[in-house]
């Protein structure tokens, strides 16, 4: 074969191969773009008018979501940092119409995400397609999650992650912030399906599966929606969490008026499938409640246990907002602020893991390190302040020892810190001298400056007596210590004096300092003692857990119930799967105890 | 020499590329042949095997017998309303129409097991545990007139012009025309159903009729969790007892085995 032909026969074959394997992109882009009308003839009842209360056949809810439902009052909508919660990626076919557009790179020509907007409150999703991963564990959450895409044939399928905990029905049916989406977007001609797939670890035992029917409409107006929170309900008392005790909902029972069965009407998993239909021909299985599914105690979330081995401890940085990061591993959150001249800590987690942390402040700014900041005297947010603060300096300070070196970075906190970590004269404190705040307060509040103003706010007897909150006013990030976990149900530490209604307090007033950016979303950041990035929405939904949780305690209580007997009669049984989580110096049965001992001694409301 | 190494370079890569296609294609029917063109062979997609409706919506109107006059959702016209008010189950059983309910226009809704397979190399079958019914999917032209409770179903594989730059796709049941372009089998199934005799959409009387036309589409999906599912969603057309389109879309967990399986008789109730 002569060198020509080789060539030719070389273009012909590259060509077909390129022909190939370029066949599969295009064969995987529909387009979907449009104005998509709702048809609300599936669910029509549930969707509409809205489900009953009480009515969750067909729905694989765990006992924790049952009980969280049957808790649920509807007034709670009415809280002014309620009223604006948008419906969540979950629901987004619940009843609005849709406009779908594909975002194009200008340059390639290739779909880089599809973005999709719902009427109803205004939600827009964008479903990334360009190979993103998700965010850090540690990212915030949002009420449209993170979604990515990729195409099955023709079938466009998401997966979603990073949501806040919300609601998939409007009585009380909530997926937790563990929870994640999958989705499945089919068109075909002006049909379009959209197949939703909820899973939880916490208040569901097997996916929730949805399909929901739009219709291509082009002549579609889809409006705007703006939502401005008001005082509804004149004269509530702060904190006032809408709820009904478990056993004490009168509303639960409406449903029964559709002759839906006694065995069905809670729910589980057994009541979507076809042979229950079948069981139900048996008037007395008919007409007996349907057993409560096994609580769902496992935690879905890692125990915050002090690590084995702190070598193998991952450092995790992210950039939190505005001059502020968050440095997170085990132990406590660390944050950091930095202006353009200093670097400022606050808490500096346990102390083998300081040269990591010092390592990663560095890698966010290369300036000394001028404050340190405790906002409680834990060894997992003070056990780093000695390498930490000497790796700093004072401005103008000198030598403690007389000689060239600066003094490092002054260590601040509520004095009560202090008293904790020193001793008496003459009395070995377990906690080295260095380790010592070197600043304290004794007043409300305490301001400093560092590019920006920072505002450190005591909050008396909550964590424990001495706890502090951080808030940097023009970057709206607020580090909030122990009074805020995303991790576990409050610590509250009574020998150190701690106590459930300081706890609650300390929430209310994060909750009043914070103001979102639009529907509950964004805005000030608040960086908890423990886990992910939150917001108001997230303080929020952790403040009425703790609240409710006191509340039927006290109720508990008030029956004339034993520890014991409130303890069989699982007060916290809903949240547990999401907060429950054990550390060898903190669990539910702990947190448990700690309400109850507040509340019999009256230090409860 | 060095062509047949290019030749067989470029075979390698379209078998490769091709693989999953083919995968996806069916195995021999009972006379263990597999004639290339057939629907069986070309099928993009394989929903065979048993699969169990999973009911997470409409629960009320599906898993128990719904009240008379409730048929909320369903764009009855008011001849269909009329009929709906006066359903009369007793009725039914007396005139030997207990299949009404279970016809194809409603037959996918009742909770049940469902069974698809090759009835041969151009027809696909599905078998329903509820009413003990069987539905025949012709991809060439079908063996039947219909008249009966499952009508006459005609079938496609969908298909949509995979040429760039020919303007635009076609995305395939009562899309856009397709015209002399490239054209890929692209996933789904759908399944246009007609001659049907008058049935119920629901068990409580909701009435479709003999003019109904049944278009309905079937797509499969995998999950993460090994988890896959069938989703069929139904347009009924019907001009004298609907007003617009009742749209609704189904889904069924594929079953691993063919367990469970029991047929039960058509029921009024």
């Amino acid at each position: 074969m002569s060198e020509f032909s080789s060539l030719r026969l070389l273009n012909v074959a590259s060509f077909v191969l390129v022909s190939v394997l370029s066949s599969s992109p295009l064969f995987s882009q529909v387009d979907l773009s449009g104005y998509w009308a709702v048809r609300i003839q599936e669910d029509q009842p549930w969707r509409g008018p809205g489900s009953d209360l009480g009515e969750y056949q067909g729905i694989p809810l765990s006992a924790a979501g049952r009980l969280r439902a049957e808790s649920w009052n509807a007034s709670i909508n009415t809280l002014p940092e309620k009223q604006c919660n948008p419906l969540p990626a979950d629901d987004f076919t619940d009843i609005g119409a849709v406009r779908i557009w594909p975002e194009i790179d200008p340059a390639t020509q290739q779909v880089i995400a599809w973005h999709e907007y719902t009427e109803w409150q205004a939600q827009e999703r964008i479903i990334w397609m360009d190979g993103r991963p998700h965010p850090s564990e540690y990212a915030p959450h949002t009420w449209q999650g993170f979604s990515t895409g990729r195409w099955d044939h023709d079938v466009l399928t998401i997966t979603t992650t990073h949501l806040k905990t919300a609601p998939y029905e409007r009585v009380g049916l909530f997926r937790s912030d563990l929870g994640t989406l999958r989705e499945h977007w089919i068109r075909h001609g002006d049909h379009i399906t959209f197949m939703v797939l909820i899973s939880d670890p916490v208040y569901l035992t097997e996916p929730f599966v949805r399909t929901r029917d739009y219709v291509l409409n082009p002549n579609q107006q889809l409006r705007g929606y703006a939502c401005t929170p008001t005082a509804e309900i004149a004269n509530r008392a702060e904190g006032y969490v809408p709820h009904y005790l478990p056993g004490k909902n009168p509303f639960l029972l409406s449903a029964k008026r559709f002759g839906v069965p006694e065995a069905a009407i809670g729910g589980g998993a057994a009541t979507m499938y076809p042979d229950f239909e079948s069981k139900l021909a048996d008037p007395k299985f008919a007409s007996a409640p349907l057993p409560v599914p096994a609580p769902a105690i496992q935690p879905a979330i890692p125990s915050q246990a002090v690590p084995s081995d702190f070598d193998k401890v991952t450092i995790t940085t992210l950039a939190v907002q505005g001059n502020v990061y968050l440095i997170a591993g085990a132990g406590s959150n660390v944050t950091v602020q930095v202006s353009d001249d200093s670097v400022l800590v606050v808490d500096t987690s346990y102390a083998p893991l300081s040269a990591k942390i010092l390592a990663a402040i560095k890698q966010i700014s290369n300036k000394p390190i001028r404050y340190v900041i405790n906002t409680n005297f834990d060894p997992d947010h003070t056990g780093g302040n000695a390498e930490i603060s000497a790796a700093g300096n004072q401005v103008g300070g000198r030598d403690p020892a007389g000689g060239d070196k600066p003094p490092g970075a002054p260590i601040i906190a509520e004095e009560h810190v202090l008293k904790r970590m020193s001793a008496p004269t003459g009395v070995k404190s377990s906690v080295p001298f260095e380790a010592w705040p070197t600043d304290t307060y004794a007043t409300p509040d305490y301001e400093l400056f560092n590019g920006e103003g920072i505002q450190i706010t005591h909050e008396p007897a909550a964590h424990t007596d001495g706890d502090s909150i951080v808030f940097f006013r023009r970057s709206d990030v607020i580090s909030a210590g122990d009074v805020f976990s995303a991790v576990t149900y409050p610590v509250i530490d009574r020998k150190n004096g701690g106590s459930i209604n300081g706890i609650i307090a300390a929430l209310n007033h994060l909750i009043k300092l914070s103001i979102p950016k639009a529907k509950e979303e964004g805005g000030t950041y608040i960086v908890p003692g423990h886990g992910r990035i939150c917001d108001r929405a997230d303080v929020v939904e952790y403040r009425d857990m703790v609240t409710i949780i006191r509340d039927r305690i006290q109720s508990m209580i008030e029956d004339k119930m034993t520890l014991a007997q409130i303890k069989a009669a699982q007060p916290t049984l809903d949240y547990d799967a999401r907060f429950g989580a054990s550390t060898p110096s903190w669990s539910k049965d702990m947190f448990i105890d700690a309400v109850y001992a507040d509340l019999v001694n009256g230090k409860g409301k | 020499m060095f062509a047949r190494r290019i030749w067989g370079l470029v075979a390698a890569v379209a078998v490769i590329s091709l693989l999953p296609m083919s995968l996806h294609a069916q195995g021999s029917d009972a006379s263990g042949s597999t004639p290339k063109n057939t629907a069986k062979a070309k099928a993009p997609t394989d929903f065979t095997g048993q699969w169990i409706s999973v009911v997470s919506e409409d629960w009320r109107y599906r898993m128990i017998l719904p009240k008379k006059g409730d048929f909320g959702g369903v764009p009855v016209s008011s001849a269909g309303r009329k009929m709906a008010n006066s359903w009369d189950p007793s009725k039914d059983e007396a005139a030997g129409e207990q299949c009404r309910s279970y016809g194809a226009a409603g037959v996918m809704r009742i909770p049940g097991r469902i069974r698809i397979s090759w009835a041969d190399a151009e027809t696909l079958k599905i078998e329903t545990e509820a009413g003990t019914q069987t539905r025949l999917f012709y991809f060439k032209d079908p063996k039947t007139s219909g008249g009966d409770w499952q009508g006459r179903s005609q079938a496609t594989w969908e298909t949509r012009n995979t040429r760039a730059g020919t303007g635009g796709p076609n995305f395939g049941g009562g899309g856009g025309e397709i015209v002399n372009r490239t054209i890929a089998l692209s996933g789904g199934l759908d399944v246009v159903t007609t001659n049907l005799k008058p049935g119920y959409l629901r068990k409580n009387g909701v009435p479709y009729s003999d003019k109904t036309v049944l278009t309905e589409y079937y797509d499969r999906t995998e999950e993460p969790n090994g988890d896959s599912w069938l989703v069929v969603q139904t347009i009924v057309d019907d001009p004298v007892y609907l007003d617009e389109q009742f749209i609704t879309s189904s889904h069924f967990k594929k079953q691993n085995d063919q367990s469970g399986w029991n047929p039960t008789p058509c029921s009024s109730r």
